[in-house]
C-alpha cells in the first residue's frame, strides 16, 4: 500500500469524494439537474487531484516538520499559545464592547455581533478542551 | 539554563554552525543555548556532551542549576 505523504490533501480528497457522491445521488433521486451534475464532476476532479497530491507530494506541514529542530517546535508552541491568548482577548473585548453598544444604542446588529463572538469563544473553548483531553491521554 | 556549551565550543575551536551540524540542529539553537535563552532537550544535551567528550551533568552544570532552582523554590 502506498504511504500517505500529505494528510491534509488526503482528508480533502475524502471530503470532495463524499460531496461528489452526494451530488450524483441527488441527480439519481431527483432527476438530472445541471447544477448537481456540474458540482458532482467538479468535486470528483477535486477529489482525484487531492488524492494524487496526497500520495505523490509532501504537504507543507510534512515538509516543514522534516526541517525543523526542537527549538523551532518549542517556539511554535509558545507562539501558538500567545496567539491564542491574544485572539481570546480580542474576542472577549469585541463581545464586551458590542454588548455595551447594544445597551446604549439598542441596535440589534450589536447584539448579533456580541452573540457571534460569544459563540466563537465557546467553540474555541470546546476545541481547546478536547485537544487538551486528547493530549492528556495520548502523551 | 546555564551550560558550558560556549566555553567548550570555544576551547574546541568550533564555529556555532559546525557544532549545530554535528548535533543536527540549527545554528540559532546553539546561539540560544549559549545565551541561556533555551534549555536543550535531554537528547540534545547528550549529543552535545558526546561531541565535547564530557557528561551531560558537567555540560549542563546540573549541580549548580539544581541549587539555583532549589533556592528559587524555597523563596516561593
Amino acid at each position: 500500500m502506498k504511504r500517505i505523504k500529505n494528510t491534509r490533501a488526503f482528508i480533502v480528497g475524502i471530503i470532495a469524494a463524499v460531496i461528489a457522491a452526494i451530488c450524483f445521488a441527488a441527480n439519481l433521486l431527483d432527476g438530472i439537474e445541471l447544477r448537481f451534475l456540474v458540482s458532482g464532476f467538479w468535486a470528483l476532479a477535486w477529489s482525484a487531484m487531492s488524492f494524487y497530491f496526497a500520495f505523490s507530494k509532501k504537504g507543507l506541514t510534512e515538509s516543514v516538520s522534516d526541517s525543523i529542530d526542537e527549538r523551532d517546535q518549542y517556539i511554535t508552541m509558545k507562539s501558538g499559545k500567545m496567539a491564542l491568548q491574544i485572539l481570546n482577548y480580542i474576542l472577549w473585548g469585541g463581545g464586551l464592547i458590542s454588548s455595551t453598544l447594544y445597551g446604549i444604542f439598542r441596535q440589534p446588529i450589536f447584539m448579533i455581533v456580541a452573540a457571534t463572538l460569544c459563540a466563537v469563544i465557546l467553540t474555541l473553548f470546546i476545541i481547546i478542551l478536547s485537544v487538551n483531553i486528547y493530549y492528556e491521554k495520548h502523551n | 539554563m546555564k551550560t558550558k556549551v560556549k566555553e567548550l565550543r570555544t576551547r574546541a575551536k568550533m564555529t556555532q554552525q559546525q557544532l549545530a551540524d554535528l548535533v543536527h540542529v540549527s545554528a540559532r539553537t546553539i546561539i540560544s543555548i549559549e545565551k541561556e535563552q533555551y534549555s536543550p532537550s535531554l537528547m540534545l544535551a547528550y549529543r552535545l556532551a558526546e561531541v565535547f567528550n564530557t557528561t551531560v551533568e558537567d555540560l549542563c552544570c546540573l549541580e549548580e542549576n539544581k541549587k539555583l532552582e532549589d533556592e528559587r523554590y524555597e523563596k516561593n
